[in-house]
């Protein structure tokens, strides 16, 4: 009976192109664009780092200006007034610490990099520089090699990652662990080499354009501090700061991003303890002057503080739901008249014998047919739509469609095919067959 | 075959009540062949399609084959609909979408039978009306004559117990309306009993009995004209004789 | 015509009626919603910077040769650097400085007044040549420029010639001249203003937008960094030249080369989307409830061919059953119209509560209800016509 109804309802397609064109359209229309807009603005509110990111910790200090408190954008982004980077000197402390499981503090910086091959200029290009826990922490997945271990760490040595385009480009792609690179003035042993990897938010560093791909250089913070290498990126600061690195070094410049992984809450409170304590401690050396303001935050409340789902975004996926909220209006009159015009041979259906379930099933299958066929051009269209967006955003073409969201706009198109078809396939149905046959 | 008892119909709007059978009684007896004739508005079409249980009614009792179907769901009345009742309708209704062996195959597909049984029954059943030759013809590339055909042979295939005829001739010039004619009459001679509302004194001089109706009533059972009876063949009366 | 009738045969229909009435209603909500925040967005993409936004190149040299490791020759280069790039047929001017216009952010710090309430004021600080002022095409409306006299680069230097905007003028001096007045920095260096500027804009990420103050000197240390501004027409020649040119002083070193426009587009991205986004949105959603309107025009004409037919059989001209399809569409479209008010408003409570919504303009509404009043007519129109065409034959006719 399901395969007759499906026939009929195909053959009923087929008879009229043109509304069925029209009605196809529509609802591809309306999954387009309400797939896309709740898909970029998913991309950005979704878990960066699921099942990790609960436990993920950015770590601020308030070591600002007695007089005025850390400013704000007037966003209400920065709730707390406190700097969103740390000092190094603050760093260091704090990095002595044994309740985190993982910690890495961190900056971005531009190293030269020399490629073997003597024709190839030189280039500059995005470092990261980190402790080895940065790597786990954040889930970077390795092609060759791995990340370096702790010692490497303590003892600053000359290791390297490098990302997956990198070794492309100056060791054609092949396994280049144990192979040197040549960074600034110094020659670093290459210990791992990443796979392809980009994470739509930047989530180790959100305090400039987060939607940057991942840096391409990763070398120990401890290595990088030791060339006197700046940190690039904001940097904040309201004392005065001398000329030289070790001037910096002693400053109370913010500029590096603290990260700590925490087992539980438990082991959360009793590091915001260990952090006030030690800011405490520092005033009575008279810095930190003013009140104590130390915020341990979670990797999810940081992004939310930082308003990184623009409203804009949910506006525009509010309208494009209106939109699909419309298609399915539209869909509703269309199918009703449709349906409704077709009175005649519907009653010469039921008298035949076919029951009411029978009528409507036919129509309903017809209604989810135009759905389907709606939603699965409408994804294609997504996707389309998405590319061209996301090289807008990011210069990439890193915003897709996750299994999830193919899901969400599969199960989408089937409720607006359904919820569309529902009415009129059951003002089909209830058709008598005696008032409309022509006795 | 078909007893009905005080069968009542009330049409409401809302404005009016309007009493389309007011206590129709009658009977038809297993391989009768009767024709019901009346005026406009005297309620044939309200029989007609109380008679099909296309349409429920307000009050009496109507046994369709010895069953009482007032209390039947619209499932169970699709389902006679489908198995016992054959409808043959004045505009033929064939499905403008479904060549011929598919508009004979709907009653069928609603009957969940399997492929071949179907084939079997729809060549046959065409083939009864002559139209084998014409099986992927849309019904707009036949004649009037050929497209009643085809809804006959719709009914043959799906073979009925009792087939209801609408005015079967009503659109059809007098020589495709007496091969028509000439069908029924083969079929009810096979057994098949056969209702056939008309307005036509030739097509219902066809019949083994008349009934006639005035303002939703049955007027006179028992009383076929007669100067008509005696044009009738008489291997006929037999079948009137029954019940 | 009479209403009455058309109104009565509607509530006859009301499930298609309503549909309908529906549709339009979220549209007219949608779209003038839409129209409200592509202005809201153009409003801000109209902000002017006050610069010659179209013809500036921002250029960034990146050493890596060892020889740059000393502070005198980076800033004996950059200076021959700017010497060079003003050769390039079509630069206006050349300035070397860590301004770059609409980056969303910059550098900033606080500074006083000297003889002031002791109140700090936090204003972008930059450092530039002289020619800042003639690249970016403002100007200096009272006091002088700074001059290459003024450049001091001394890291320890405790004085220095400043310029700055007058925004930043009107903040910290209300209304009186800063030329000649001095500003203490926190490392009580003093600045002294030679000279106001006008216009600033500049977007950061705290609202110091128009606060400027600007040191003479040499950006040399991180790489050198320049600001071109060429004629009109000239930006494609003179970015091709550039690097070339370049490479000629110096080779140790690679370069980056941005127009302005590029990086003003960049940080309107957001607005871009929006724009675009919402245009499109209310393109479809005009054509879709257009076609719906047709196709459902087109069904009841279907269905009332029969009456339709018995009207011009009565007497009705063809101009009158145009009429009355039209009529009854435009009843119908004021429905959604004035239900589509309220679903407007109500819309715009939600994006403005709970998105950066801004508060409806009603001209968009009334714009709205004009667009769909058009639609609503050039859409009945097809149907109605082929209304106008049934033949009154149709009615003796048995279907």
């Amino acid at each position: 009976m399901f395969a007759y109804n499906l026939r009929i309802a195909i053959k009923s397609l087929r008879r009229h192109p043109l509304l069925t064109g029209v009605i196809i359209a529509g609802i591809a229309l309306g999954i387009c664009a309400s797939t896309t807009f709740t898909t970029v603005r998913h991309m950005f509110a979704r878990d960066p780092l699921p099942g990790r990111s609960s436990r993920i910790f950015y770590v601020r200090m308030d070591n600002w200006d007695p007089a005025t408190p850390y400013p704000d954008d007037g966003g209400g982004t920065n709730p707390h007034h406190v700097p969103p980077q740390v000092a190094y000197r603050d760093a260091m402390e704090l990095m002595r610490s044994n309740i985190p499981v993982r910690q890495s503090v961190m900056f971005a910086a531009n190293v030269i990099v020399f490629p073997e091959k003597r024709a190839a200029r030189p280039y500059s290009d995005r470092g990261r520089m980190v402790f080895s826990d940065f790597f786990t922490m954040f889930g970077v997945p390795f092609h060759y090699g791995g990340p370096w271990d702790r010692r490497a760490d303590a003892k600053a040595e000359q290791v390297a990652v490098i990302d997956d385009a990198t070794n492309q480009k100056l060791f054609g792609g092949t396994n280049s662990v144990g192979k040197r690179l040549r960074l600034g003035t110094r020659d670093f042993t290459i210990v791992g080499v990443l796979a392809p990897w980009r994470p739509f938010i930047r989530m180790y560093d959100v305090t400039q354009n987060f939607v940057q791909q991942p840096e391409p250089i990763y070398l120990p913070f401890n290595t990088a501090i030791s060339m006197e290498i700046r940190p690039g990126g904001n940097s904040d600061g309201w004392k005065p700061v001398g000329p030289t690195y070790r001037d910096f070094l002693a400053s109370d410049v913010d500029c590096l991003q603290f990260w700590v992984e925490l087992r539980s809450p438990t082991d959360r409170a009793s590091y915001q303890t260990f952090v006030d304590n030690y800011v405490r401690q520092e005033k009575t050396k008279g810095r930190f002057p003013r009140p104590l303001n130390n915020q341990v935050t979670s990797l999810l409340d940081l992004l939310k503080e930082i308003g990184i789902v623009r409203p804009a975004m949910t506006a525009m996926a509010v309208m494009s739901i209106l939109f699909l909220i419309i298609c399915s209006l539209n869909l509703t009159g269309l199918l009703l008249g449709k349906f409704l015009s077709r009175a005649p041979e519907l009653s010469v259906r039921r008298a035949l014998g076919a029951t009411r379930g029978d009528i409507f099933l036919q129509h309903l299958i017809e209604c989810e047919l135009v759905g389907v066929a709606g939603g699965v051009i409408g994804m294609l269209l997504s996707l389309g739509v998405l590319r061209f967006i996301a090289k807008f955003i990011t210069a990439t073409t890193v915003i897709s469609l996750d299994p999830e969201m193919i899901l969400a706009a599969l199960f989408l198109s089937l409720v607006a095919g359904g919820i569309a078809g529902l009415y009129p396939a059951w003002r089909a149905c209830k058709l008598q067959p005696a008032v409309q046959l022509k006795v | 075959m078909l007893q009905m008892n005080g069968i009542k119909k009330v049409y409401r709007t809302e404005l009016v009540e309007t009493h389309a059978l007011e206590g129709l009684s009658l009977n038809v007896g297993a391989g009768e062949f009767v024709s019901v004739m009346g005026p406009s508005g005297s309620g044939k079409t309200t029989f007609l399609n109380i008679a099909g249980l296309l349409d429920v009614f307000n009050g009496g009792t109507y046994l369709l084959d010895g069953k009482d179907v007032s209390r039947l769901s619209d499932r169970e009345m699709s389902h006679i609909r489908n198995r016992n009742i054959g409808f043959i309708f004045q505009s033929f209704n064939l499905i403008p979408d479904l060549h011929v062996f598919d508009n004979v195959d709907v009653p069928l597909r609603y009957r969940g039978l399997a492929a071949s049984d179907r084939k079997q029954r729809i060549e046959r059943a065409v083939e009864m009306v002559g139209l084998s030759s014409r099986l992927r013809h849309l019904p707009s590339q036949l004649s009037g004559g050929q497209q009643q055909r085809v809804a006959i042979a719709r009914v043959l295939a799906a073979e009925p117990k009792l087939i209801l005829a609408d005015e079967p001739t009503g659109n059809l010039d007098s020589l495709m309306a007496r091969e028509i004619m000439d069908l029924l009459d083969d079929i009810n001679k096979q057994g098949t009993t056969i209702v056939m509302v008309t307005h036509s004194p030739e097509c219902a001089a066809r019949a083994s009995r008349e009934i006639h109706l005035l303002d939703g009533r049955v007027v006179d059972v028992e009383r076929p004209p007669a100067i008509l009876e005696s044009f009738k063949p008489a291997a006929q009366m037999p079948s009137s004789a029954a019940r | 015509m009479e209403i009455g009738p058309i109104v009565r045969a509607l509530t006859r229909n009301r499930t298609r009626v309503l549909l309908i009435v529906l549709q339009i209603a979220i549209t007219l909500a949608v779209v003038t919603n839409a129209v409200n925040m592509i202005a809201t967005e153009r409003t801000k993409m109209k902000q002017a910077s006050g610069f010659d936004d179209d013809n500036l190149l921002w250029v960034f040299s990146r050493p890596f040769a060892d020889s740059f490791g000393d502070r005198a020759f980076r800033i004996t280069t950059t200076r021959s650097d700017v010497r060079a790039l003003r050769t390039i047929p079509g630069v206006k001017s050349v300035v070397n400085t860590n301004f770059i216009p609409w980056q969303g952010g910059g550098s900033s710090g606080e500074v006083k007044a000297a003889g002031g309430d002791g109140s700090s004021y936090r204003t972008q600080e930059y450092t530039a040549s002289p020619a800042f002022t003639d690249t970016l095409g403002v100007k200096i409306v009272s006091g002088r420029n700074i001059g290459e006299g003024d450049i001091n680069d001394e890291p320890n230097a405790t004085t220095a010639n400043v310029i700055i905007s007058r925004g930043l003028e009107r903040l910290i001096f209300k209304g009186q001249s800063a030329v000649g007045k001095q500003f203490i920095e926190p490392d009580n260096s003093v600045d002294t203003i030679v000279g106001v500027f006008d216009p600033f804009y500049n977007p950061y990420g705290w609202p110091i937008h128009e606060y400027c103050l600007v040191y003479p000197g040499t950006v040399a240390r991180n790489g050198a960094l320049f600001l071109v501004r060429v004629n009109p027409g000239a930006m494609k020649s003179v970015s091709q030249a550039v690097e070339k040119k370049l490479l000629s002083v110096n080779d140790g070193r690679n370069f980056e080369m941005r127009t302005i426009s590029e990086v003003r587009d960049k940080y309107f991205t957001e607005g871009r989307i929006v724009i675009m986004a919402m245009t499109a949105v209310i393109i479809l959603i005009v054509i879709v409830t257009g076609l719906g309107i047709v196709g459902v025009t087109s069904f009841s004409v279907t269905e009332r061919k029969k009456q339709i037919g018995t009207r011009r059989a009565l007497g009705a001209t063809k101009s009158a059953i145009l009429r009355y399809f039209l009529m009854e569409n435009w009843l119908i479209t004021n429905s959604g119209v004035l239900l589509g008010i309220l679903l407007a408003y109500g819309l715009n409570y939600l994006l403005v509560t709970h998105t950066s919504g801004v508060k409806l303009d009603w001209r968009y509404l009334i714009a709205g209800v004009t667009l769909l009043w058009v639609q609503g007519i050039v859409a009945t129109l097809v149907p109605a016509m082929r209304a106008a065409a049934v033949s009154p034959v149709i009615a003796t006719r048995g279907v």
